[in-house]
């Protein structure tokens, strides 16, 4: 009998060590399978149609949107119907806490480093107490123009000059007493340490950018220094401060008057949305490639030395009503591809294939990131009401099951 | 060492191999499986698969016969039968071929006897009813599919489509067997059938600039039918010679299976951009799987040796789609015919005596009709059965055949296909019956 558990054990271990061999050696001989080694069959397998076409497009708007800035630079003028005006808080926590010193001298200075305009014009400015509080990556034009932002009506300083070199460092004197208050614990609605806003003077007629904190060397951050002493006079010390949040928030007025044309305008800004009729194309197909031509107007189009480029954004846009609902995280650039009236080309692939199974509300046009955040730039482009040649294209590839 | 703790042990390392090979494995099948409802399983049982089909007329104390309810009637003790199925396809279109093998689940039966005397056999356990197993390509280059029969015009974009399939229909049954007399067994199965069948079609753009997508048609099926079968040993009542002769039938039900198909979209996204995925309404339907018989032949000349012959046959051309006739379906049968070499039961004969050993043929046509030619299918069967501890032993069967043709731009298969099943008996203890009882 032991003898037979000993043979039953070994055809056991026999038995299951063959068919493990066996399987992993058949499994092991299976290839993987690629397009070069697939037996090609007439047998009714999926089938798909590739179709072209070009469609022109069904409508346009453009609209203002104001949007935070808060770029590497800070605009500050007037030029036209283009209004900067920039926005420095020196962080309180950085001032020492003096009640009762007295402050004989303050004063801000700046380093400019482009314009925007007309170069033989006059820059001035005042300079304002901001009575709110504001944030850098949020704050638009239409919160600085609230009634009560700012007070509008006791000038802190101002600046007034012919448009200098870009490298050009100027100093403005600011109010002594509003300073003062800065070193104060206490603060009030009177008193308050949300800085100050730099507002064109009615006389301006060119638009400046400088350095703003955070960008390039320290040395060009905007300064402000304070002179302070005891109220004897007998101590007197001079402190410099450059840890500041700043931006600037700007408006143009009066953008959209051709009624053929529509506007991409940075710093503003104002967007633009173009329609497309893809009803056409069956839901469920795939949208291999669509292609947006656009021919911009060299008349209107206004391109200016803070950009160095000339692109736009391009999002799918999911709401009827809020604007805001764009599908940024897939947003494409639209880029200059050469021509006489200059054509740019957006890749729509995902618009048209996000309008393939929800409502059309067609894409939203509107400056890059960086333009927006350092410039006025302005793109022109004809829409579907310009002479045919001049129209919005969208050239189309779509598969579908056959 | 206790048998019953062995034989865990082998039933675990096959489970872990099986697991092991299943989840490594799964690169294809048979192009053909994309028609209907797949590949169709005849799943008698590691045994009768080693016979070439064939045991619709074989009463056994020691197998379970999956598509036969008639012939449970001897078994005289619990029995747990699980197998593995390794399938590989050699597929070539006359100028290309490749090897595509995977290793997968091939069901589990579990017999209760209820009354020996009466021959009342509890059954239950999950069979494959069908598998979809497909993975191949087609392009744009190829002008019978991407011209456009009216305009003529061929695609302006170069492409592939990566067509896969996977998924089937699994077949639960729970029936019973009674054998009112030695002999005349009847059966019957309610089986329920259900699964999830995926076409998959992912077009891979060819040209710079442009995008794909993928289109996954998934459609949910469930269903029931009916089994029914007999099997008759007392021919000697007719003649003496007809002594060693049995008879076996087996007849299952139409069946109307509710579907839900359901196409999702995937477009594969622009260089920078997310994928964008879209999902069609469910689409309800019904598909009518005809009815099917068989009927069997058994012989056995002397103790240890038993021939057996099975017909099958499907009318598919009877089957019906959401109304309409399915592509490339047509009437099936098959023939097979086999032969076993019981292993001794004494407890002095040597390792290789005590082994079961089988040979069969089986033809069959496919229910895979294309360009009016019927996909026929050949296999020479071979099987082993190699006692473990007890009652309990592990079944091997292997087929090579061939099928299809490549006349008519068609694909021809060689196929080799393994069934692994371990048969557990005297490790459920409980369930034996003793003497006392």
């Amino acid at each position: 009998m032991p003898e037979l558990k000993i043979r039953g054990r070994a055809l056991m271990f026999a038995a299951v060590t063959a068919g493990t061999v066996l399987a992993s050696t058949l499994n092991g001989c299976s290839e993987e399978p690629t397009a070069a080694n697939a037996p090609i069959a007439a047998l009714p397998l999926t089938n798909l149609s590739v179709r072209d076409t070009t469609i022109v497009a069904t409508g346009s708007s453009t609209y203002k949107q104001f949007v935070a800035t808060n770029g590497s630079v800070n605009l500050i003028g007037r030029s036209g119907n283009y209004t900067a005006m920039a926005l420095i808080q020196f962080v309180p926590g950085y001032f020492p806490a003096r009640d009762t010193a007295v402050v004989f001298g303050a004063d801000l200075t700046l380093r400019f480093k482009t314009w925007f305009g007309d170069s033989t014009g006059q820059l001035s400015f005042n300079v304002y107490r901001v009575s709110l509080p504001w944030d850098e990556t949020t704050l638009t034009w239409d919160a600085v123009q609230a009634a009560g932002f700012y007070e509008q009506y006791v000038t802190r300083g101002s600046y007034s000059a012919g448009a200098g070199p870009d490298t050009q460092s100027v100093t403005i004197s600011l109010d002594t007493a509003m300073v003062r208050q800065w070193l104060a614990t206490a603060t009030s609605t009177t008193n308050t340490k949300y800085g100050i806003v730099l507002v064109p003077t009615s006389g301006c007629s060119i638009i400046r950018g400088f350095n703003e904190n955070g960008f390039d060397s320290t040395a060009y951050f905007p300064t402000l220094r304070i002179i302070a002493g005891n109220p004897s006079g007998t101590f007197v010390d001079t402190a410099s401060y450059t840890n500041s949040y700043d931006t600037w928030v700007g408006n143009r007025e009066n953008l959209t008057t051709n009624p053929q044309l529509i506007y991409i305008q940075s710093g503003v800004e104002y967007r633009s949305t173009l329609s497309f009729d893809v009803s056409f194309i069956p839901r469920g197909a795939v949208i291999n490639s669509a292609s947006l031509l656009l021919t911009s107007d060299p008349a209107t189009t206004l391109m200016n030395r803070f950009t160095t480029d000339s692109s736009f954004q391009l999002a799918t846009t999911l709401s009827p009503s809020d604007r805001t609902n764009l599908d940024l995280t897939s947003a494409v650039t639209g880029v200059r591809r050469g021509g006489t009236l200059l054509t740019y080309s957006a890749d729509m692939t995902r618009p048209v294939q996000i309008w393939n199974r929800m409502p059309n509300y067609g894409v939203t046009l509107m400056p890059s990131t960086y333009e927006d955040r350092v410039s006025f730039r302005l793109l022109t482009f004809f829409n579907e009401k310009a002479p045919p040649s001049l129209r919005p294209t969208l050239k189309l590839k779509y598969s579908v099951v056959r | 060492m206790n048998p019953s703790i062995r034989l865990r042990r082998v039933g675990a390392i096959l489970i872990i191999f099986c697991g092991i090979q299943g989840a490594t494995a799964g690169s294809g099948g048979s192009t053909y499986s994309l028609l209907g409802l797949g590949d169709i399983r005849y799943t008698p049982g590691a045994r009768s698969e080693g016979m070439g089909y064939a045991g619709l007329a074989l009463l056994s104390s020691q197998y379970i016969d999956g598509m036969s309810p008639a012939t449970w009637s001897r078994l005289d003790r619990v029995r747990l039968e699980g197998s593995a199925f390794y399938e590989g396809f050699n597929s070539t279109d006359g100028i290309t071929s490749r090897y595509l093998a995977r290793m997968d689940f091939h069901g589990a039966l579990l017999a209760i006897p209820a009354s020996r005397a009466s021959g009342i056999v509890v059954v239950a356990g999950f069979t494959p009813f069908s598998e979809v197993n497909y993975d191949t390509y087609t392009s744009s280059v190829v002008p019978s599919q991407n011209v456009d029969p009216i305009t003529g015009a061929h695609d302006s974009l170069g492409y592939l489509i990566h067509q896969t399939g996977t998924g089937g229909i699994t077949r639960g049954q729970l029936g019973f067997s009674w054998a009112p007399s030695q002999q005349i067994s009847f059966g019957a199965t309610f089986n329920y059938l259900f699964g999830t069948i995926n076409h998959v079609a992912a077009q891979i753009a060819q040209t710079s600039g442009s995008t794909g997508g993928t289109f996954t048609d998934k459609t949910t099926l469930s269903g029931v039918n009916f089994t029914a079968g007999m099997v008759i040993t007392g021919l000697d009542r007719i003649s003496d010679v007809l002594r060693p002769f049995s008879l076996g039938f087996m007849i299952t039900t139409r069946a109307n299976l509710h579907t839900s198909l359901e196409t999702t979209y995937e477009f594969a996204p622009p260089p920078t951009g997310y994928t964008v995925s879209d999902t069609s309404a469910q689409r309800l339907g019904r598909v009518a799987i005809p009815f099917s018989y068989g009927i069997g032949l058994g012989y056995q000349p002397g103790e240890r040796w038993t021939v057996a012959a099975d017909f099958n046959a499907q009318p598919w051309a009877e089957a019906d789609f959401n109304g309409s006739s399915p592509i490339g379906i047509g009437n099936s049968y098959r023939l097979g015919i086999g032969a076993e070499h019981a292993g001794s039961t004494e407890l002095t004969a040597r390792s290789f005596d005590r082994f079961a050993y089988r040979l069969g043929f089986t033809y069959s046509a496919t229910y895979f009709a294309l360009n009016g030619q019927q996909i026929n299918e050949w296999g020479i069967t071979g099987g082993v059965a190699l006692p473990l501890a007890g009652e309990s032993h592990l079944n091997v069967a292997a087929i090579y055949g061939g099928r299809g043709t490549t006349a008519g731009n068609l694909v021809k298969d060689k196929i080799l296909r393994l069934t692994v099943s371990l048969h557990i008996s005297d490790v459920l203890p409980w369930f034996v019956q003793t003497e006392e009882e």
